[in-house]
């Protein structure tokens, strides 16, 4: 049997195939040019990382990841990225270990409890404090005849041997449960950390007070009470004696503020400070402590314990698996592919997912704005009177008004108007952007128009009875196309850098973009840190500045083709 | 030149028409959408709270009843003198109204008032006079020598096109082009005034020195002139760029048309050439792109400004927008507008010496 091919598939297929042929022939022109070919591949290179951030982004990225505080609270923040260590700054290494299984578990018969052990083992090799300690149980073995979790322990072993316990407590049961192999495991997740009430701070400046008076031979103790002291040196070089237990209770809020530079430290200095008293005598106020990191080998242990378990049988089952799953976090000060921010965001992933948004915004402003530019200056260029007059009122108010506060003052309207509603913010400030974007375009249109309308083709035609459609769409848009493309490209960075600026000024919708990393870094609070960390302002804008170079640069080879007395080469 | 007087009639109708409608739309944008009475709601249930413990706190003991009848009143009071009772076109109408008699109201928002370094109820004339030599002496000054540089040497560079010279300034223009001029600022910060400490970090200072000015101008200026410095840096260096292309532009086109062609043929001298050929074709759209620069900068960069934490008019206007402040947006929407459509119109006038088919028709 033969195919017959019918003629209008024919012609359709030649049409395409020819417009194809014309593509490529202007790509190859622009190829021509060092600006074009620099520009073709630039945007070669960012559409492609745009198509895969847009794939692989996850659904509800923002509330989920971006905005995600728990997410956050596992990130140390204001950290520059992990490659930073090659260039030889000291660092301390950022570790996070998942676990599914104890790394030890076992059945103390006597005392009636299953013991489990998770340990995690840590390499301080430079003189710097880590950020933090996180211990996150997802999925908690519940004992389900007492309906009761475990007891919990975390230790810090450190590399002078000594073990010290930094918190215990119990694990509450929410109320949500959720079944794992016929075990009743808690639904949501519950995270251990050295908070200002948990932190065993006693026994870690105990430990600590003892280590560093007895290295320098200030340790003493009282003969009759059996108390210790420490006997220290005021900056006005007087000696004074401090016992271990007001020297604990005087440092006791400066440990539980900052427990990283006890935990992971030793006591180098310790002054005694005073403040005079009202009978004009002096009393001890406080003491300053200066902490040094220590270096070498540290083993963070957690210890779960169900308590009552009576038989061996019983035991198997809790020692088997009682947490679905443990995340033990020791925060560095270096972090991820582009550090964080005072957050703790991971701006390796606002950066990446920052890639579609970006490019989505420039490129639909600058088309829809570009095609109602040719529509309106076309029209208003070919038919003159009434519509022109109107059109060119119109274009008179917009190109007056303040553009930049009125568009501050609309989305910031819009953004009251519809909150947590990222989407339809963005829209409606790509709406606004296009609304005030097309009056310039429309001008150049209408003035080509203008001039075009008066050749004598455009007269021919009208002769041989083309409508007014026919002539604008067949003979006059066509001439005009090339002009309004190079327009168009050089208008994308337009749009891309109002929507980051509007973003850096706080119009928030929500998604994640360069210009909201920026805004973040931008605020009263956070100017101070942020100013101080490069990563956290240089990629961004150079991710800006690199999307917006594309467009210009294949705007700039666009130009030459189309208006050849620019051609200086 | 009778034609000449009607085209400027015409021209200032048209821009005066534009100023109104602007202003309206302003005002109606900002009382159709329910913004503007957000905010003066809050105010009227503070002040109402205010009034009910101030009732409860009397030694003489009044009834509930009482109480709360006297509060609504309160109330209906309030909103009768903030005019939140009216429909939403009828306080767009009387707003419009006073802000095109020049009436510019008070603003009661604390953090407008504190960009001008003032306390809250303050005439909104005030705030923007504060603000504005602010603006100038950065904005205005850095535009200023972005046009002088650019005038002096984008010219000469578009003479010389395809040159080593050329090349290099256009790559710099597309690279400029790219860059938003406040992330440049955000790094230079970084780096000039956090990293080395060379210029302070905030602009905030500058309140003081343009408030007492003339009790030692020397001093001052100085002092004034280091804060600026970084962000006027910073803006001609971004600026520069697109005003050396887009005037290299306007002369490229003049350079490649065929009266150029001729005169070059004819053997005249460059500097002829450029005078008399070139300089009469470019200087209307330059004077224009001159001019509507250095009136837009008056108005205030929102964003650079927050970025140099610098008390001008952006941040002005950027305060207001943020605190619903409607009689400070309005009446700087009506400023900033009005000076943009009078250097327009001054332009019309001017293009009437600059363009003789202006005047000839």
């Amino acid at each position: 049997m033969t195919q017959t091919v019918r003629p209008y598939e024919v012609t359709f297929k030649q049409k395409f195939m020819q417009k194809l042929r014309e593509l490529k022939g202007v790509l190859r022109e622009v190829w021509g040019y060092g600006t074009g070919r620099a520009g073709l591949i630039l945007l070669a290179v960012l559409i492609s990382v745009s198509i895969y951030a847009a794939l692989t982004m996850p659904p509800n990225f923002v509330d989920n990841y971006w905005d995600n505080l728990a997410v956050l609270v596992e990130n140390p923040d204001v950290v520059p990225p992990e490659w930073t260590k090659y260039f030889g700054l000291p660092y301390a290494p950022h570790v996070a270990v998942i676990k599914d299984e104890p790394d030890e578990a076992q059945y103390l018969a006597r005392l009636y409890t299953v013991q489990a052990n998770y340990t995690l083992k840590y390499t301080l090799e430079h003189s710097v404090f880590p950020k933090g300690i996180l211990v996150r149980l997802r999925g908690i073995l519940i004992d389900s005849q007492r309906m009761q979790g475990p007891r919990y322990k975390l230790f810090l072993k450190r590399p002078d041997g000594i073990t010290l316990l930094l918190v215990k407590d119990v694990i509450q049961i929410t109320s949500n449960t959720s079944l794992v192999n016929s075990r009743v495991y808690t639904g949501s997740y519950c995270d251990i950390l050295l908070t200002e009430q948990k932190l065993n701070y006693m026994d870690i400046l105990r430990y600590l007070i003892i280590k560093y008076a007895d290295k320098e031979g200030i340790l003493y103790q009282n003969e009759t009470t059996g108390q210790y002291y420490v006997k220290l040196i005021s900056a006005d070089g007087e000696e004074y004696n401090v016992d271990l237990g007001t020297a604990i209770s005087l440092l006791k809020k400066e440990i539980t503020l900052n427990p990283n530079n006890y935990i992971f430290g030793d006591i180098v200095d310790m002054k005694p400070m005073f403040e005079s008293t009202a009978e004009g005598g002096y009393k001890l106020s406080g003491i300053q402590v200066l902490t040094r990191p220590l270096t070498g080998e540290y083993e963070l242990t957690l210890e779960l314990d169900y308590i009552g378990i009576m038989t061996h049988i019983d035991a198997k089952n809790y020692m088997e698996r009682p947490v679905l799953e443990t995340k033990m976090i020791v925060k560095g000060t270096v972090f991820g592919i582009m550090g964080t921010d005072s957050e703790g965001h991971d701006l390796a992933l606002g950066l990446l997912y920052g890639f579609p948004v970006a490019m989505s915004i420039g490129l639909v402003v600058a088309v829809i704005t570009s095609m109602i530019g040719l529509l309106v200056g076309t029209v208003s260029g070919y038919y003159g009177g009434v519509v022109d007059e109107v059109v060119q009122r119109i274009i008179d108010v917009m190109g007056n008004i303040p553009l930049l506060p009125i568009l501050i003052l609309l989305a910031n309207i819009v953004v009251a108007l519809f909150p947590n509603n990222p989407v339809l913010i963005l829209l409606t400030i790509l709406l606004i952007l296009v609304v005030f974007g097309w009056g310039g375009l429309a001008i150049i249109t209408r003035s080509m128009t203008l001039s075009i309308k008066e050749e004598p083709y455009i007269e021919a035609a009208k002769a041989l009875g083309s409508g007014n459609r026919r002539i604008l769409f067949k003979h006059i848009v066509p001439q005009i196309i090339p002009y309004i493309v190079a327009n168009m490209v050089f208008s994308v960075p337009n749009a891309i850098l109002t929507e980051a600026g509007l973003s850096v000024i706080g119009i928030r919708h929500g998604l994640p973009t360069w210009g909201a990393i920026l805004a973040s870094a931008n605020t009263p609070q956070t100017r101070a840190v942020a100013m101080r960390s490069w990563w956290w302002i240089i990629p961004p804008g150079l991710l800006i500045s690199i999307t917006s170079l594309a467009f210009v640069l294949l705007g700039m080879a666009l130009e030459k083709i189309v208006e050849p007395r620019f051609r200086t080469a | 030149m009778p034609g000449v007087g009607r085209v400027l009639l015409r021209r200032a109708i048209a821009l005066g028409i534009a100023l109104v409608l602007i202003v309206s739309l302003t005002a109606i944008i900002m009382e159709g959408t329910g913004y503007s009475i957000r905010v003066l709601k809050a105010i009227i249930d503070s002040s109402v709270r205010a009034y009910y413990q101030q009732l409860r706190q009397r030694p003489q003991a009044i009834n509930q009843t009482e109480l709360e009848r006297l509060v609504s009143e309160y109330r209906s009071k309030l909103e009768e003198i903030y005019g939140i009772n009216k429909p939403w076109y009828v306080r767009a109408g009387r707003l419009i109204w006073t802000i095109l008699s020049f009436d510019f109201s008070y603003t009661y928002s604390d953090e407008v008032a504190s960009v001008a370094g003032l306390q809250a109820p303050v005439p909104v004339s005030t705030v923007i006079i504060a603000c504005l030599p602010r603006t100038i002496v950065m904005l205005t000054i850095a535009q200023l020598i972005v046009v002088m540089i650019a005038l002096l040497f984008a010219p000469v560079i578009a003479y010389k096109h395809g040159s080593l010279l050329d090349r290099a300034v256009v790559t710099y223009a597309a690279l400029f082009n790219a860059i938003p001029v406040w992330w440049l600022g955000m790094v230079f910060i970084q780096l000039f005034s956090f990293s080395l400490g060379i210029f302070p970090n905030t602009g905030r200072p500058i309140i003081a020195y343009i408030n007492r000015f003339w009790q030692d101008p020397l001093t001052n200026l100085m002092k004034i002139a280091y804060h600026a410095a970084l962000p006027i840096i910073t803006i001609v260096i971004a600026f520069l760029g697109s005003w050396f292309y887009s005037i290299r532009a306007m002369v490229l086109r003049v350079v490649r048309e065929d009266f150029v062609m001729v005169a070059k043929a004819k053997g005249l001298p460059d500097r002829l050439i450029s005078r008399r050929y070139i300089l009469r074709v470019v200087a209307p759209p330059v004077t224009t792109s001159v001019i509507l620069s250095l009136a837009y900068s008056i108005g205030g960069f929102i964003i650079t400004e927050s970025v140099f934490d610098w008390p001008g008019m952006g941040s002005l206007y950027y305060a207001a927008i943020m605190s619903a402040d409607v009689a400070t947006v309005l009446a700087l929407t009506y400023v900033t507008t009005a000076v943009y459509v009078l250097a327009r119109f001054i332009l019309e006038v001017l293009y009437i010496y600059l363009d003789p088919r202006v005047r000839l028709g």
